[in-house]
């Protein structure tokens, strides 16, 4: 039993991942971000890339990838996101082309197939990263033969999430960050630069998309299509945990996550993503705004 | 000193203020009256550049800060303090006054040392969330907030409104000393013309967007009030 939970486990990490900052960017934003499951793609490529390029390991893959993903989400922000503030729609479209530009950007390797290049790792097939030696086979704990790759995934997602709430309540960015999501316009008038801060939180949403990205190339190929379903199981997450509630993106995670596993343990994989989207369904009907919302005014 | 220029100020297409100039007298409190909807929130808004478009010249000490944006407005100086206080209702009264220093010059992020003072219920309940405090409550916050920036200018736009009598005397004592003691500039959106009498040196009456009487409070007269706030 304690290993099928373990497994969930696991698999609430990576959506957690994934979702964190979606929870920023949507939450404190109010932007949907269809591209951010790119960033997830490109964190993950960036590991098949440092792996054949520079010899580099998972290890050192995850703040590679975090830098590679944060600057393009920065980038991303200054763009475009930036004219589209208050047009949640409008978002929802631009951000999806840019999603589409970036999958053919990797399978057709930057335009370079056209002129007979190829680089390696990049293309239209499946790459696999290899999991460093130490992180290969299981580890005993409390009697359970654990994964040692699946421990290693809940480690990092716990210090990520423990990084995230620090910087959002602890920090001077997280305070503005905070003041904004509630009321931009008493933010700026207390000389809060909305603009600056909201470009910062948009590149470390993307930063931990990457960083998850890098975390699934160890476990799974890596495909330039990979991302389209992330997204949507991160809005799951948010929309379920509570728009704009750290606490509530969590526990969602955590419960999607344990019901897929379980289900998809006693019956089959279908059934375990069939039950996901009936919780979600219900949580969505019952209640609309989310597991942990704050209350509004 | 703050002075504006011909003042526009739109909200989409509609125009809310049509060319206001106003010369606001240092250390001293000028008050702004009219009926409802004449543009007196509006104004405050234009000076925190919170408008959709504005026109005109809005200096602050021989700035022109006109074209910049609100944070930058903050940080020369100007603090403000909206109608419905604007309190951030998951902060806690700390992080809800701290959060005005985010636009103190001297880069300074604490609660002023003149809080306990001013407000001694703040000062006892610094962990409660902002949202569960009253109106009057909410309002000393956000004053509190205002002065956690070290301002040299304050706005505040009606902020007896709605509020219990017992804090409103409480309220008024303090924007007096505002100015009287610590030499702060006040622009008071006030509908209460006793307390803008008492308080004020001089005063602008607003209608359809405009300044139509104005000068030392003196000419805040009954037949004044009659011809522009009675309705």
């Amino acid at each position: 039993m304690f290993d099928i939970l373990f497994i969930g486990l696991s698999l609430s990490s990576i959506l957690l991942l994934v979702a964190l900052g979606l929870a920023v960017t949507y939450g404190a934003m109010g932007i949907i971000n269809m591209a951010h499951g790119e960033m997830v793609m490109i964190g993950a490529y960036v590991a098949v890339l440092s792996n054949i390029w520079l010899g580099a390991n998972l290890l050192l893959a995850i703040p590679l990838a975090f830098l590679v993903t944060a600057a393009l989400g920065y980038g991303l922000e200054r763009l475009v996101v930036r004219r589209l503030y208050g047009r949640l729609l409008d978002t929802l479209l631009a951000t999806w082309g840019i999603a589409i530009l970036l999958q053919q950007a990797i399978r057709l390797e930057f335009g370079l197939t056209f002129f007979g290049i190829h680089i390696e790792g990049l293309g239209s097939g499946l790459q696999n990263v290899p999991v460093p030696q130490f992180l290969q086979g299981t580890l005993g704990l409390f009697g359970l033969q654990l994964n040692s790759y699946r421990v290693f995934i809940v480690l990092v997602t716990l210090a990520l999430a423990g990084l995230t709430w620090f910087t959002l309540y602890r920090t001077p960015l997280g305070m503005k960050v905070r003041a904004i999501i509630r009321n931009p316009q008493m933010a700026s008038a207390c000389g809060i630069d909305v603009k600056a801060t909201n470009a910062i939180t948009f590149a470390l949403g993307s930063g931990l998309a990457g960083v998850a990205g890098v975390l699934m190339a160890g476990f799974r190929s890596v495909s330039p299509d990979m991302g389209a379903t992330m997204v949507v199981d991160g809005f799951m997450v948010v929309v379920t945990g509570g728009v704009g509630s750290l606490l509530g993106t969590v526990a969602a995670a955590g419960i999607l996550g344990e019901i897929n596993a379980l289900v998809a343990i006693f019956f089959n994989e279908i059934a375990g993503r069939a039950s996901v989207l009936l919780v979600v369904i219900l949580v969505i009907l019952l209640r609309p705004a989310g597991l942990f919302s704050f209350k509004g005014r | 000193m703050l002075s504006l220029t011909n003042l526009e100020s739109w909200y989409g297409r509609s125009r809310a203020l049509n060319g206001i100039s106003l010369d606001v007298p240092e250390g001293k409190i000028t008050g702004i009256a009219g009926r409802n909807g004449t543009g007196k929130t509006t104004l405050l808004k234009t000076i925190m550049g919170l408008t959709d478009s504005a026109k005109g010249v809005v200096r602050l000490g021989g700035r022109d800060i006109s074209t910049a944006p609100t944070h930058v407005r903050a940080r020369a100086g100007i603090a403000y303090v909206p109608q419905g206080r604007g309190i951030i209702p998951d902060f806690t009264v700390r992080e809800n006054i701290v959060m005005g220093g985010f636009a103190n010059r001297a880069g300074k992020r604490a609660v002023p040392e003149i809080v306990p003072e001013l407000f001694p219920y703040l000062a006892e309940n610094m962990d409660r969330r902002g949202g569960l405090l009253s109106g009057g409550q909410q309002q000393q916050l956000a004053i509190a907030r205002a002065l956690a920036a070290e301002p040299d200018v304050v706005l505040l736009d009606e902020p007896n409104e709605g509020i219990q009598p017992s804090i409103v005397e409480d309220i008024e004592r303090v924007i007096l000393r505002l100015s009287r003691e610590f030499g702060l500039t006040v622009i008071l959106v006030e509908q209460n013309i006793g307390f803008l009498r008492r308080a004020a040196s001089s005063f602008a009456m607003l209608e359809k967007g405009r300044v139509v009487e104005g000068g030392d409070i003196s000419g805040l007269t009954d037949a004044v009030v009659d011809r522009h706030m009675t309705i």
